[in-house]
C-alpha cells in the first residue's frame, strides 16, 4: 500500500499533465483486426456498461482511462453518466451480477499495447498520444469540452 | 458331509480369502472416509482462507477514502475500482463454496452491504475539497462503522464454517468409531478363525499327511504289520486305506513266500536225507524227524506196505511219545489209511470232528484234530503212506497237501533207490543161484569176524561142506536139476544155522559156514546135525546117488586153536574136509 501510493500518484500526474497540456480530442481505439472494428456507439455504451461482453464469440476487453477530463468526456458521450454515477453503477453491478469492472491500465502505452495485442480490446485515450497506429483502428473521436 | 482334500483346502483358503477381503474392504471404506474427511478439511480451510480474504479486502476498502480525505488525491477513485473488484471476486469465490441456506443468507447480506458500503465510499470519493471537511470526516466515521458491520457480517461465515467443522469432526469421530468396531470385530474373528483354520488344517491335512508319511515309511521299511490310521473322510483316508491294503497284500505275499521258502528248504533237506541215506530204516527215521522239525509238525508217521501180507504197518513215527504208540497196522482199503493206499490219492482232513465216516481208531490220539495222509510209491506201485497230524483244526491247508505230495514223490524215489541199493549191495555179496553170501563176502566177513573174535579172545569155527558125487548128479539129471539141488541145499543150510551164523557158497558145490562165538565141540556137533539133516532130506532123485541118498562131506576148523590166520584156518578146514572125503564121505571131520 505504501509503495503503491507514490507510484500511482506519479503516473497519474504524468497522465494529467500530458492530457491536460494537449487535451482536445479522445480517440476510441480497437484492435484493427478484431471484431470491434465496426461497433456502433450504442454497442460501445453497452460494452462499457458490461451488457455486451462478447462479439463474434471473442471476449471483449474494455479499458478505461484514469479519472479525469478524458474519462469524463468519454463517459458523457457514450454511457451518458458522470464518473461518480458510473462508479456507483458498477459498484452495484459487480455485486449483483459479478461482471468485472473495466480495467484501468497503468499507462497509455499499456492501453495501446493491450489494444494491439488483444482482439476484443477497446479503449480510449487522448488522440495526441497516439503515434503509431499499426494494428489499431480509431473508431470514434470525442471532443473534450 | 464328506469333503475331499481339495475341498477342505479350498474351503480353508476361501475362508481365509474372505476374511482378508472383508478386512480389505473395511480398510478401503475407512480409507475412503478418511480421504473424504481430508477433502472436506481442505475445503474448510479453503473456505476459511476465502473468508479471511474477503474480510481483508473489505477492510482495504476504507483505505482510499481515508487517503482521499487526508490528501484529496483523485487517483484514489481508480484505486477504489481495484479494491471493490477484489471484494467482489472474493465474494464470488465464497459463492462457489457449497453452503446451506444460512450460508446463502450471509452471502446475500454481505453482498448487499458491500454495495451500500461501496456507494458510501464513492459518495465521499466524489466530494470536492474533502481535506479538512467536517462533513466528509463524519461520513468517514459512518463508513468505518459500516465497514465494521460488514466485516462482522462476514464473520458469520467463520461461525458457519466452524459449525460445519464441528459437524465434520463429529462425523469423523463416528466413522472412526465404526471403523474401530469393524476392525475389532475382524480381529476377533481372525483371532478365532485363524487358530481354528490351523487346527483344522493340522487335523485334516498336516497330521494325516504326517501319519501317511510315517506309515508309508514304516511299510517301506518292511514293517508290514503297520496299519495307517487316518479318519478324515477324504482322499488321504482313501490313500491310507490303499496303503494298508497294499501292506496286507505284501504281508500275505511275504507269508506265502516264507512258507514256500520253508517248503523248499524242507524239501531240500528231505531230499538230502533221501539221497544220502540208503539204509531204509535209517532213512525212515531221519525222514519223520526232519519233516517234524522243519515244518514244526509235532506228529509225523510213515507207513510201509508189506508186499507179502498186503498190510500197512507203521515203519517210523515221531511225536507219539505221550500216547505210547507201538504200531499201527491196517489192511488195504481199511479205514482212512487203507483207503489212501488203495486209491493212491492223498487225503486232507481239516477237522476230524466234522469229518463223517472217519473211524475213531484212525485218529491216533484224542488230541489230534487235523490229519494229512499222502501215499508214495513208484510207477503204479504204492509203497506206503506219509502222514502228518496237528492238534488244532484247520491248520493244514491245500498247500500243505501239495507239499506233502511233492515230498512223498521224493520218498517213493528214495525208498526205491534204497531197495535197489540193497539189491545191488546184496548182489555184490550174494550168490545169484542160492541166495547165500558169495565167496568174496565170505572172505571179507571171515576176516572181520576173526579180528573181532581175536579182540574179545573168543572162539570162532569154520565149517567147510562139500556135496558128495555132485558131478554124478549133474551128469545124470542135467545142470538145471543140479542147480535146483544146490538151491534146495542152500535153503536147508539157512534153516539149520543159528541167527549169528553165516552160510556162504564157497565154490561150485562147496559151502562154507562161519560160526562166530563157537568152539570146536559145538561146531562139530552142529556139523553133524547138518550132515544128518541133509542125508535125510528128500532131495529129488537122491536115490540115484552112489550112496543111495544125497550126502555131504564136512570139515571143521576153529580159531584160534587150529589157526590164527584166515588162510590157515581155511586150509585146516579144507584138510579136514579132504580127510572126510577120503574116509568114505558123508562124514564130519574136525581139524
Amino acid at each position: 500500500m505504501k509503495i503503491f501510493k507514490p507510484i500511482a500518484a506519479l503516473i497519474i500526474f504524468l497522465f494529467l499533465s500530458i492530457s491536460q497540456a494537449h487535451a482536445a480530442e479522445i480517440a476510441v481505439i480497437v484492435n484493427a483486426s478484431g471484431p470491434l472494428v465496426s461497433v456502433s456507439e450504442a454497442d460501445i455504451a453497452d460494452i462499457y456498461l458490461g451488457e455486451k461482453r462478447f462479439q463474434d464469440d471473442i471476449k471483449i476487453v474494455p479499458l478505461l482511462y484514469p479519472e479525469g477530463a478524458a474519462k469524463e468526456a468519454f463517459l458523457r458521450e457514450t454511457v451518458r453518466m458522470t464518473q461518480k454515477e458510473y462508479k456507483l453503477y458498477w459498484t452495484k453491478k459487480i455485486f449483483q451480477e459479478g461482471t468485472p469492472i473495466p480495467k484501468t491500465p497503468a499507462s497509455p502505452a499499456d492501453i495501446i499495447n493491450t489494444v494491439k495485442e488483444t482482439e476484443g480490446a477497446i479503449g480510449f485515450l487522448p488522440k495526441e498520444i497516439l503515434k503509431d497506429l499499426s494494428g489499431i483502428k480509431i473508431i470514434m473521436v470525442i471532443g473534450i469540452k | 458331509m464328506r469333503l475331499g482334500i481339495a475341498q477342505k483346502l479350498s474351503g480353508v483358503f476361501l475362508l481365509g480369502v474372505a476374511l482378508f477381503a472383508v478386512s480389505i474392504s473395511t480398510a478401503y471404506i475407512v480409507m475412503g472416509d478418511l480421504s473424504n474427511t481430508i477433502d472436506e478439511s481442505s475445503k474448510l480451510s479453503r473456505k476459511v482462507n476465502l473468508i479471511g480474504n474477503l474480510q481483508l479486502s473489505l477492510n482495504k476498502l476504507v483505505i482510499p477514502v481515508a487517503e482521499y480525505i487526508s490528501y484529496g488525491d483523485k487517483g484514489e477513485r481508480d484505486h477504489y475500482d481495484k479494491l471493490i473488484m477484489e471484494v467482489s471476486v472474493n465474494l464470488e469465490e465464497l459463492k462457489q463454496q457449497k453452503g446451506d441456506a444460512k450460508w446463502d443468507e450471509v452471502l446475500s447480506t454481505v453482498s448487499n452491504d458491500s454495495v451500500k458500503l461501496g456507494e458510501m465510499i464513492v459518495d465521499i470519493l466524489y466530494m470536492d475539497n474533502p481535506v479538512g471537511n467536517k462533513a466528509a470526516a463524519q461520513l468517514m466515521k459512518k463508513v468505518y462503522e459500516f465497514s465494521e458491520r460488514v466485516i462482522g457480517e462476514a464473520e458469520r461465515f467463520h461461525r458457519l464454517t466452524i459449525e460445519e467443522m464441528k459437524r465434520m469432526e463429529e462425523a469423523a469421530k463416528a466413522k472412526r468409531r465404526k471403523a474401530n468396531t469393524a476392525f475389532a470385530f475382524i480381529l476377533i474373528i481372525a483371532g478365532i478363525a485363524l487358530p481354528l483354520f490351523s487346527l483344522y488344517l493340522s487335523r485334516y491335512v498336516t497330521r494325516p499327511l504326517l501319519a501317511l508319511h510315517k506309515g508309508v515309511g514304516a511299510i517301506g521299511e518292511g514293517r508290514l504289520d503297520h496299519r495307517i490310521d487316518i479318519k478324515t473322510g477324504d482322499e488321504i483316508e482313501a490313500l491310507a486305506e490303499k496303503f494298508n491294503n497294499m501292506a496286507v497284500s505284501l504281508e500275505d505275499a511275504k507269508k506265502e513266500l516264507d512258507r514256500r521258502l520253508l517248503e523248499l528248504y524242507t524239501l531240500y533237506n528231505v531230499s538230502k536225507v533221501l539221497n544220502t541215506t540208503f539204509e531204509t530204516e535209517q532213512l525212515l527215521v531221519r525222514l519223520v524227524r526232519d519233516i517234524s522239525k522243519n515244518l514244526d509238525i509235532h506228529r509225523v508217521m510213515i507207513m510201509l506196505l508189506d508186499e507179502r501180507t498186503q498190510e500197512l504197518y507203521s515203519a517210523s513215527f515221531t511225536g507219539f511219545e505221550k500216547e505210547g504208540l507201538k504200531e499201527v497196522r491196517r489192511k488195504i482199503g481199511e479205514g482212512l489209511y487203507g483207503l489212501v493206499v488203495q486209491t493212491g490219492t492223498g487225503r486232507l482232513i481239516k477237522d476230524v470232528d466234522s469229518e463223517l465216516g472217519l473211524a475213531k481208531v484212525d485218529i491216533l490220539s484224542p488230541d489230534i484234530r487235523s490229519i494229512l495222509a499222502v501215499p508214495f510209491g513208484r510207477r503204479d506201485r504204492t509203497l506206503g503212506l506219509l502222514c502228518a497230524f496237528k492238534d488244532r483244526p484247520g491248520t493244514f491247508e491245500w498247500y500243505d497237501l501239495e507239499f506233502f505230495r511233492a515230498v512223498s514223490e521224493q520218498v517213493g524215489v528214495a525208498l526205491e533207490n534204497a531197495r535197489l541199493y540193497l539189491e545191488t549191495k546184496l548182489q555184490a555179496i550174494t550168490d545169484g543161484l542160492t541166495g547165500l553170501y558169495n565167496h568174496r563176502f565170505f572172505r571179507e566177513r571171515l576176516e572181520i569176524e576173526i579180528e573181532r573174535t581175536g579182540r574179545y579172545n573168543h572162539s570162532l569155527s569154520l565149517i567147510m561142506l562139500d556135496v558128495d558125487h555132485f558131478k554124478h548128479y549133474n551128469d545124470t539129471h542135467g545142470h538145471p536139476r543140479g542147480d535146483e539141488l544146490l538151491r534146495e541145499l542152500a535153503d536147508l543150510l539157512q534153516k539149520s544155522i543159528r541167527k549169528a551164523d553165516l552160510a556162504c557158497r564157497y565154490g561150485g558145490e562147496e559151502f562154507a559156514l562161519i560160526l562166530p562165538e563157537t568152539g570146536k565141540e559145538t561146531a562139530v556137533s552142529l556139523a553133524e546135525r547138518i550132515r544128518k539133516a541133509i542125508s535125510e532130506h528128500p532131495f529129488p532123485f537122491r536115490e540115484t546117488q552112489p550112496l543111495g541118498t544125497l550126502t555131504v562131506s564136512i570139515g571143521v576148523s576153529t580159531f584160534p586153536t587150529d589157526n590164527k590166520e584166515i588162510d590157515g584156518l581155511i586150509k585146516k578146514a579144507d584138510d579136514a574136509l579132504y580127510r572126510a572125503k577120503s574116509e568114505g564121505r558123508n562124514k564130519v571131520v574136525g581139524a
